[in-house]
């Protein structure tokens, strides 16, 4: 009898997933020591926090009211956040990555899911400063300089994978947190200490195994959120000099290590620089590995294994 | 006599047969105790059928531009 009940009662493997932000979250818990749902609903909750202060299409969001030129107050997780945008600035040099880039600006100024195919016939070009030069930091809040706009989507979803990772992984043996394709790994899996995940090669359609352990993968894409800006195709990563769409060989990079919000800014900052650039980083920040995709398929990595 | 105990022989046997047989069915989980059951509903309650019908993902293991 008690086997039995441990049977049904400590499931050794639990996923849930739903959809947010406008792509699909995914959690795999190992041997759960808590109520799935519980955490589910937590999760959720977080990420509507998140959401309300910093969704670019919500006009009543921090980032939104921040971007529209009000001055904001903002809140403890925005702050946060900001600090570690500045962080990031400074390990990765300003011609690759920079929060001040404007997606808007190139024709993405709603959700993917409501951009869909429509064809932007104008566009306003800004000049985009070195980050955080474009944020002020008044007495009675937040305030950018005019026209010049904030989107942490760069790093947000690595960031996040690897908050939530840390939070949950007390409470099971181990755990996949997946956003959207940018995920974190804490413990162990089910039978070996290493996670084996898969990055998705949109030329050949087959997956590049690699092993995780107690790290973060971010991967950046621009086969992902394209349209149409008059006669020009574009995505949604921007090189921060030229103000476009990001012009590289690669169409999928990623980075793994154990930084989260790091790998995910890295994972867009290189579709702006060269292989030697992400080697360089390879060897300077600490844990550190990539792996890119050619648009004929083939791939280029640092991973020894 | 004789039969009279064989008889009560083979009755005892077939009680002690029933009994570990029960226990049997419910070690294997075809009888739930009313803890089993109601820690089953709370789980269906927590995690809907269509959540629990994606257990093992393949997407969970996978990293892609989204």
């Amino acid at each position: 009898m008690p086997e039995n009940r441990m049977r049904v009662k400590n499931k050794p493997l639990v996923t849930v997933t739903f959809n947010t932000w406008n792509c699909e979250f995914l959690l795999e818990l190992i041997n759960p020591q808590r109520a799935v749902g519980e955490i589910e609903a937590e999760i959720k909750a977080r990420l509507f926090n998140y959401e309300q202060a910093f969704s670019r299409f919500l006009n009543y969001s921090e980032l939104g009211r921040l971007n529209d030129g009000q001055t904001v107050d903002p809140s403890p997780l925005f702050v946060k956040v900001l600090s570690q945008a500045e962080i990031l600035a400074a390990q990765i040099n300003s011609d690759y990555f920079n929060p001040h880039v404007d997606l808007a600006a190139q024709g993405y100024d709603k959700s993917y899911d409501e951009l869909g195919l429509k064809k932007i016939e104008y566009s306003v070009r800004t000049v985009v400063p070195e980050f955080p030069s474009g944020v002020h930091h008044q007495d009675n809040g937040l305030k950018l300089t005019a026209n010049v706009k904030l989107d942490f989507g760069s790093f947000l979803k690595g960031l996040v994978s690897a908050q939530i990772a840390d939070i949950y992984a007390p409470d099971c043996d181990g755990l996949v947190v997946n956003f959207g394709g940018d995920l974190t790994v804490r413990g162990k899996d089910l039978k070996t200490e290493a996670f084996a995940i898969g990055i998705f090669n949109p030329v050949l359609k087959i997956d590049h195994v690699i092993k995780l352990k107690n790290q973060s993968l971010c991967t950046s894409g621009s086969y992902k959120r394209t349209w149409t800006e008059g006669s020009a195709q574009k995505h949604h990563i921007t090189n921060p000099v030229l103000g476009t769409s990001s012009n590289s060989d690669y169409v999928s990079i990623s980075f793994w290590g154990v930084d989260g919000a790091l790998c995910d800014a890295l994972a867009t900052a290189a579709f702006n620089a060269t292989p030697e650039v992400w080697k360089q980083w390879q060897q300077t920040l600490p844990n550190l590995d990539y792996l890119a995709i050619h648009k004929s398929g083939e791939i280029i990595t640092s991973n020894k294994s | 006599m004789e039969k009279e105990q064989l008889k009560l022989t083979a009755m005892s046997l077939l009680i002690s047969l029933g009994f570990f047989a029960s226990l049997n069915l419910a070690y294997l989980g075809w009888i739930k105790d009313a803890d089993t059951q109601d820690y089953e509903a709370g789980y269906k309650k927590e995690v809907s059928p269509k959540e629990s019908a994606k257990e093992a993902k393949p997407n969970a293991r996978k990293s892609y531009a989204s």
